[in-house]
């Protein structure tokens, strides 16, 4: 959120966060950075984008005058992360681009300090937010919602895809890059396979992370999305895009990394009622599939959530 | 083995409640319960659709099943109060017609009501903000005016005793000594445990991110009836209704948020020393297990988090790690049933045979499930 003051853009609410949480990793989700291991999860209030769907409305789409805010400086944020245990943090409850240059002093703090840094962003961004976003931020989910600039606009209120596709592109050839595709009915396996597709000819090793939607805010009436249809197409488009998993409902069972060569579970996840999943299980070796030794892109090695420093 | 059912929005799978993972259930309780479940979808916490549920749910349940101990729990008054705000003439409807209508499901059904309000709630009155501290403050989990402390500095120490709106400020040595608590894992209590005067919350690391109106009254008294006299403490309601399951059939009702005025009737005490019950593990556990803090699994304050890894034994059920024991449902030799707006403490404070809950994870509805006990599994055998 910004507003002009004598000729320059400035943030409104600087330094000013609507929550601080501790997170497993993988509930973001990221499945393929630092597996077991704790975030600060952190974020401000406001947003670029006008989903219909929009989970998080109470903070993403209300006046941010409204929402009680924390007035806490990077050092702080810091230092409550390391306290608690946290190996890194993420900016995830809103878009991090309404608040960059208090998120971007914040990672170069957590840098410092020997802390990663991560975020989940809607890739809207212009050629000088995405460098600098690239830049502060050791691994990026960008959602990508759909391809094409109409469905875009139905769905989101901006009105060109180019941005977006531009993040994806420019992120994954600089940093860690997980991608998130929400869905919502009707289902369509033609704009799935599209989707897929882009990603695959990026990197077929980037990790897709297809949610089914519990739809809110301006949809919170439409019905929730047929799991068995979407775990159907995606049957088939795994061939394609190995690392590609299906939650964000209780119980699902898309949510482990199959090594893609011999088809054993490597990573083991499930679902208990949060976005992402939880470990369950962690078999790599070395980062290699302990079956067929096939290497697994994983950044970063499983930290073991039992043996972190517990804020005391 | 405790196992359950998922339903998600019409689709369902099976699963090992301790380790997670996908199984195959067969036999009378799934086929039982799983068109239940398909027929009654959860309409959401903050929806007043959801009392009808419990008792439609519980309807089915009733006519299948036929349990001598039956527990409804109602949690949508406390979300239509904490996060809607509703007051006067409406709350007054909404509760006036849920008493009638948990009444005639008793009558028609045979059940003696046994009805506990979980306390009164009270208008939010402002924030601490903790987040100047240079210990380590945490303020999350359900209990809004309570939070944590590790490592407080002289100078915390003096802020918080100086606070006009904290009541209590309480160190480990305090909390073991006064509930004579006997957990494997000293450091699993915190350095400090403070408490905000009613309707005071704290701003710190885990704090409530969603708006909210009221909250908990911190209430000396809850109100109860159905009991005899010999019932004075919560503790004592577990004890009561097992009595009263030996001459009749019993419906343990719990509903969030009513309080003394709400059911003008008896009143109990809500207390262990200085710590009033409010809607949480703790007060649920008191209520069905008769057990006051000293022995109950996870204390106020119990920092769960630290062994939520890989290994965690019950991974849908947040902090809970194990089924207590002494409930009722356990203790009960006959039927059991439980259905429930209050998640996972449902099934974890009724220790029922089979159960019903809303699976509900910060507000967002993820469906239902069914869980049935060990006991349940060998009824069906």
């Amino acid at each position: 959120m910004y507003t002009v003051q004598n000729g320059v853009i400035i943030e409104r609410f600087p330094y000013s966060w609507s929550g601080l949480n501790q997170s497993h990793i993988e509930q973001f989700p990221f499945f393929h950075v630092y597996p077991g291991s704790r975030s600060l999860m952190i974020g401000t209030a406001g947003c670029t984008m006008d989903c219909k769907y929009c989970s998080n409305a109470y903070i993403a789409k209300c006046p941010v005058e409204e929402v009680p805010l924390m007035n806490l400086f990077p050092e702080k944020v810091v230092t409550i992360a390391k306290k608690s245990g946290c190996q890194s943090i993420v900016f995830a409850i809103n878009e991090p681009t309404v608040s960059l240059p208090s998120f971007l002093e914040l990672a170069a703090t957590a840098k410092k300090e020997g802390i990663l840094v991560g975020c989940l962003t809607n890739g809207y961004l212009t050629n000088t937010s995405l460098q600098k976003l690239c830049e502060a931020c050791d691994f990026l989910n960008i959602s990508l919602k759909a391809l094409t600039d109409q469905e875009y606009a139905d769905l989101t209120g901006v009105t060109s895809i180019s941005p977006i596709c531009n993040s994806i592109t420019y992120a994954s050839s600089v940093c860690h890059l997980e991608i998130t595709t929400p869905v919502l009915e009707p289902i369509s396996s033609e704009k799935l396979g599209k989707i897929c597709r882009f990603i695959a000819q990026i990197n077929p090793e980037i990790p897709w992370h297809v949610l089914r939607l519990l739809p809110e805010y301006m949809l919170k009436d439409a019905p929730p999305p047929d799991i068995q249809k979407i775990e159907q197409i995606l049957h088939d488009l795994r061939k394609m895009l190995p690392y590609t998993y299906f939650g964000n409902y209780v119980g699902a069972q898309g949510l482990s990394t199959i090594c893609p060569v011999c088809g054993n579970i490597v990573i083991e996840r499930i679902n208990t009622g949060t976005c992402g999943g939880r470990l369950i299980g962690y078999n790599l070796s070395n980062g290699k599939c302990p079956h067929c030794n096939t290497k697994i892109p994983i950044t970063g090695n499983y930290v073991d959530w039992e043996h972190l420093e517990n804020g005391s | 083995m405790r196992a359950g059912i998922i339903n998600a929005g019409g689709w369902q799978t099976h699963v090992d409640m301790k380790s997670g993972r996908q199984i195959s259930l067969s036999g009378y309780l799934p086929s039982l319960l799983s068109p239940i479940l398909e027929s009654h979808r959860y309409p959401g916490d903050r929806d007043s659709g959801a009392i009808p549920w419990v008792t439609d749910v519980a309807q089915e349940i009733v006519n299948a099943y036929e349990p001598e101990f039956l527990m409804l729990d109602y949690a949508t008054p406390y979300f239509l109060r904490f996060n809607e705000g509703m007051e006067g003439n409406e709350w007054n409807e909404m509760i006036s017609g849920l008493l009638d209508h948990v009444s005639g499901f008793c009558e028609i059904n045979g059940y003696n009501p046994v009805i506990v309000g979980t306390g009164a709630m009270i208008k939010h009155q402002g924030i601490i903000d903790l987040t100047g501290l240079s210990g380590l403050a945490d303020a999350g989990g359900p209990v809004h005016h309570l939070a944590t402390i590790m490592e407080p500095s002289g100078k915390d120490l003096n802020y918080l005793h100086a606070h006009p709106h904290v009541s209590g400020v309480y160190s480990r040595e305090e909390i073991l000594e006064t509930f004579q608590m006997s957990l494997e894992n000293k450091k699993d209590i915190p350095d400090l445990l403070v408490i905000a005067k009613p309707g005071y919350t704290f701003r710190a690391l885990g704090s409530c991110i969603r708006p909210y109106h009221f909250l908990p009254g911190q209430n000396e008294k809850i109100p109860i009836s159905g009991l005899d006299s010999s019932v004075h403490d919560i503790t004592d309601i577990s004890g009561g209704v097992l009595r009263s399951l030996e001459s009749e059939k019993t419906a343990l009702i719990i509903i969030e948020g009513l309080g003394t005025d709400d059911l003008p009737c008896r009143m109990v005490s809500n207390s262990d020393h200085w710590y009033r019950y409010t809607m949480s593990c703790e007060q649920y556990l008191a209520i069905t297990t008769g057990k006051h803090i000293s022995s109950q699994p996870w204390p106020p304050g119990y920092r769960g988090f630290i062994h939520d890894g890989m290994k965690k034994a019950y991974p849908f059920s947040g902090i809970i790690d194990q089924i207590p024991h002494g409930t009722i449902g356990e203790i009960w030799p006959g039927k059991s049933a439980a259905v429930g707006t209050r998640s996972v403490f449902t099934h974890v404070s009724s220790g029922a045979d089979i159960t019903i809950e809303c699976k509900v994870c910060n507000q967002y509805n993820h469906g239902t499930m069914a869980i049935f006990s060990e006991k349940g599994i060998s009824q069906q055998e």
